[in-house]
């Protein structure tokens, strides 16, 4: 089994304007395997879409190490670095963040279009994604004519469709009702089936995560602990319940997805 | 905090929002401030009067012109300005702000807006009308200089319009603030992404009307020019109003067709939304489009003309002085006298001519009778070594035939061109045939003294002539050459006083043969500059507004293309084409529509139009990406802002 992520010790200290400085990580180690499915939980300010933008090299670290797929992202320059980012990492954000200008169709093969690839072989890939998605009918219309679970689907399909070493999703249900998200968590698990994508997702929503294989919970910057899924989810959705009540800390905000 | 202070604060926390309103709402302050006190100089006044009643006219009209122009200016800056704030307002009344409250902080506000962008646009009007009044003085050889003056009266008015202006403005604002609801206001602003829709019919028929239109403007001379102009004006709109909201979109389908072009890198993104960019805007760039093709054509034509008048002038005297002797007349001055006072007046004499011309008729040219001029060969030589030119081949039996008019505004009549030409001598029975060596448009005579057409003889020819004819049909012509015609104005004032003989057809010059026409044609070409300038900044600010109106939208959509993985080069170049398309597009079409429109002007006229047009246009265009990139800048550092780089 190949190693997809290594983080290793990674610190990330923001310096507001007077002399505080403010640890929003601290010491985080993780490890992702190829085809796994991992989970990130814990409460609002504790450092989860901090720690998400530094594995979407958006954001650097202050201190430590990273490997992804073998690269190095904090060792390249500006230019490779988005050619990395389109070519190894796939992205789902909370707000869908789809181009309106843009048919469902073409959203999705933008990070493709983007690297230049065959007209020919972006239509195969299309046609593959979208039927495993269930949005093969969807594909000509336009971003305000589809639903928001349909939203998200395609938004997978476009952090997909370059087939990256690691798909990152932050809160990518937090703008979904119960039933969206049911839809939406679906494609993602039968992606990290049948393709074997290796995904990593930060909710602080327990149904959401107990789609994972494997939760690891944060509290103030640092991993607290890591539980692993049996055979049933309603099992582990308890356990999920039961870690989150020990972890203590506020869960009812809805946090949004942030760049900085 | 008080009312007051969060008015204050809400400014100077949102200064790049208020600083395009200000600096609109300053730069018409200072253009109308510097209108008004230039057009009330009283040295200007009294030139003004002189005019005559079309002068008068234009100068009211352009008053009227520029105050509604300055209005509709501040209104639509204000409007676009306070549409960028509907959020915010909605924020504010869902904290609690009462609509009174509310109300008032956007009074003080445009009241705290209004006093300052008065008084900076008056400062600044203050010191440009200095450097102004200096150039114009220069520019239009004024009997004196206009002298600088603090225009207290011209200050009064300008403030006086401007507070009524912006209270206009903040009741018409606070309408508007009252009416909406809550909800409108916050929810943003999306959801106009209707579909794309066109029609190819309609499509197609814009680009043809626009060729068409095109084409009639290229071959519309003097005699259709009625009849076509119309036609000319509706193929032209409606051909530029369709451009955008149907072709826009027919050329985006078009394109994607080729597949494997549409799905490489940036295109994709180019295209779809340059697509929406120019449909949603459809409205505001044909406006901007027939706004710039208005200006620059207006600005072009006044340029040519004003240029031409100048080259008329220049062309149309070979020397910088001339007297004319006829028989029983003298030369008002001798030549001793011109150089005497040339002297004291700092111009050194660099040539004298003396000429004689023989006065005949002919009916080959015109097909009616009209004048010719007879000189001597020798003579014609002697001319044209002094004035610099290439001296012709003296001839035994034929004649060299300069053609006079081709310096002419307006080239009246159709004229033939015979290769003999039959003259007519008073006194003498016979008609005299002479054959034209070859003819050249060129004026070597001033045209007053001698006729458009001028037949050089051989000197044998011309002496038996001279020697046939009545004296009555012979003159004398003397020209003088000094240095800096350009500022021998009251040189030529100080020897027409002293020859007592003030606007004499005996003696002439280039400088004052034209000068009325010249200073009409100066003022009209500052008016129309002015006017110009205008309607530059307000189509500039026009287009900055719509770009920060959207600008937190488009935020979000380039950061998310950023973590999609594009780099922020290919971000800068997205930009490029997003603002760019915006900021060249109609500046283009409109420079199209005035390149045809100058062609028919130098049909009509005897006047380089095109060349005179692309130099505005040139201008313009190099304006315009001055604008383009310092908004580019602002643009770029607000999306770019917090992105790691
Ligand atoms: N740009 C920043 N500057 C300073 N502090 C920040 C910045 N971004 C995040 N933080 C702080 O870091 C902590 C972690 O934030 P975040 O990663 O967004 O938490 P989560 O996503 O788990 O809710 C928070 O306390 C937040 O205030
Ligand atoms: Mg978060």
């Amino acid at each position: 089994m190949t190693t997809v992520l290594k983080v290793e010790q990674i610190t990330k200290i923001y310096a507001s304007r007077g002399k505080m400085t403010y640890t929003a990580l601290n010491d985080v180690n993780m490890q992702l395997e190829q085809g796994e499915f991992v989970g990130i939980m814990g409460p609002s300010g504790s450092g989860k879409t901090t720690l998400l933008n530094i594995l979407a090299t958006i954001d650097k670290p202050t201190a430590g190490r990273i490997s992804i797929n073998g690269h190095n992202p904090l060792k390249m320059s500006n230019r490779d670095l988005s050619k990395f980012r389109r070519r190894e990492l796939g992205y789902v954000f909370q707000d869908f963040n789809l181009i309106d200008s843009l048919s469902i169709k073409e959203n999705m093969i933008l990070p493709l279009a983007l690297d230049k690839v065959s007209s020919s072989e972006i239509e195969r890939r299309v046609q593959f994604i979208a039927e495993r998605l269930g949005i093969e009918n969807i594909l000509d219309k336009r971003t305000y004519e589809i639903s928001g679970g349909q939203k998200q689907r395609t938004a997978i399909a476009r952090a997909v469709i370059h087939e990256p070493s690691l798909l990152l999703a932050d809160e990518l249900t937090g703008n979904l009702d119960s039933r969206a998200a049911k839809s939406a968590m679906d494609a993602l698990e039968q992606l990290n089936t049948e393709l074997g994508t290796t995904v990593l997702v930060v909710t602080h929503d327990p149904f959401t995560a107990s789609y994972c294989k494997r939760i690891l919970f944060i509290k103030d910057g640092k991993l607290f602990t890591e539980i692993r899924r049996g055979s049933s989810r309603p099992a582990f959705f308890q356990q999920i319940l039961d870690t989150l009540s020990l972890l203590g800390g506020n869960f009812d905000d809805i946090p949004s997805t942030r760049l900085t | 905090m008080t009312f007051r202070a969060l008015a204050l604060r809400n400014i100077t926390s949102n200064w790049h929002r208020y600083s395009a309103y200000f600096l609109s709402c300053t730069f018409s302050v200072t253009i109308f401030f510097l209108y008004i006190s230039y057009m009330y100089h009283p040295g200007l006044v009294q030139i003004q009067s002189q005019l005559g009643e079309i002068g008068q006219g234009i100068i009211v009209t352009c008053s009227i012109l520029i105050f509604g122009i300055s209005f509709f200016f501040v209104l639509y800056s204000s409007s676009g300005f306070i549409s960028s704030r509907q959020k915010e307002v909605g924020l504010f009344s869902l904290f609690g702000m009462s609509k009174w409250q509310l109300r008032l902080m956007f009074v003080y506000e445009n009241l705290l807006i209004a006093i300052a962008s008065i008084a900076v646009g008056i400062g600044t009007g203050t010191i440009l009308l200095k450097l102004f009044l200096m150039s114009m003085s220069y520019y239009m050889i004024l009997e004196s200089p206009l002298p600088f003056y603090f225009p207290i009266d011209a200050a009064i008015f300008t403030a006086v319009a401007y507070m009524a202006l912006f209270g206009l403005i903040t009741l018409w604002t606070l309408r508007k603030v009252g009416k909406k609801e809550l909800v409108e206001l916050i929810r943003s602003e999306k959801g106009n992404d209707q579909k794309l829709r066109f029609s190819w019919l309609l499509g197609i028929s814009s680009i043809v009307s626009l060729v068409y239109s095109y084409y009639l403007a290229w071959h519309t001379h003097v005699e259709h020019l009625g009849s076509r102009m119309f036609p000319i004006f509706v193929l032209a709109i409606a051909g530029t109003y369709f451009l955008y909201t149907q072709f826009s979109v027919l050329i985006v389908r078009v394109l994607k067709l080729n597949r494997s072009w549409y799905y490489n890198g940036t295109n994709l993104l180019n295209i779809s939304r340059a697509a929406h960019r120019v449909k949603e805007n459809a409205r505001v760039l044909f406006n901007i489009s027939i706004l710039v093709a208005v200006v620059l054509t207006s600005s072009a034509s006044v340029y040519a003309l004003d240029r031409s008048m100048h080259q008329h002038s220049r062309a149309s005297h070979s020397f910088a002085f001339s007297m004319l002797k006829v028989h029983d007349k003298p030369f008002l001055l001798t030549i001793d006298q011109v150089k005497t006072v040339a002297e004291q007046y700092q111009h050194q004499i660099t040539a004298v001519e003396e000429l004689e011309i023989i006065e005949a008729t002919s009916n080959s040219i015109y097909g009616r009778t009209g004048a010719v001029s007879l000189i001597r060969q020798s003579d014609l030589n002697r001319l044209l070594t002094t004035i610099g030119r290439q001296t012709l081949e003296p001839l035994d039996e034929d004649v060299y035939w300069f053609d006079q008019r081709v310096n002419e505004l307006f080239q009246g009549g159709n004229r033939i061109n015979p290769g003999t030409i039959e003259i007519q001598l008073e006194g003498l029975k016979q008609s005299l045939n002479l054959t034209i060596n070859q003819k050249i448009d060129d004026t070597l005579i001033p045209s007053r003294y001698a006729s458009g057409d001028v037949l050089a003889l051989p000197d044998l020819q011309w002496e038996q002539l001279y020697n046939q004819v009545s004296p009555k049909l012979i003159s004398k012509v003397i020209m003088v050459d000094w240095t800096n015609w350009e500022q021998s104005y009251w040189l030529v004032k100080e020897l027409e006083r002293l020859a007592d003989a003030p606007n004499s057809y005996y003696m002439t010059s280039r400088i004052t043969d034209n000068y009325e026409v010249q200073q009409t044609s100066s003022l009209g070409f500052f008016i129309g500059i002015f006017i110009s300038l205008m309607f530059f900044v307000a189509s500039g600010s026009i287009i900055y507004f719509k770009m920060f109106n959207d600008l937190q939208e488009d935020k979000s959509y380039y950061q998310s293309l950023i973590r999609i993985g594009l780099s922020i080069q290919e971000i800068k170049r997205v930009v490029n084409v997003q603002i760019g398309i915006i900021f060249f597009l109609p500046c283009i079409i409109g420079s199209l529509h005035t390149m045809f429109a100058m062609k028919t002007l130098s049909n009509i006229m005897n006047v380089d139009a095109m060349s005179y047009g692309f130099t505005i246009v040139l201008i313009f265009i190099v304006m315009q990406s001055l604008y383009f990139l310092a908004s580019r800048r602002a643009y770029l550092r607000v999306i770019l802002q917090g992105i790691a780089r």
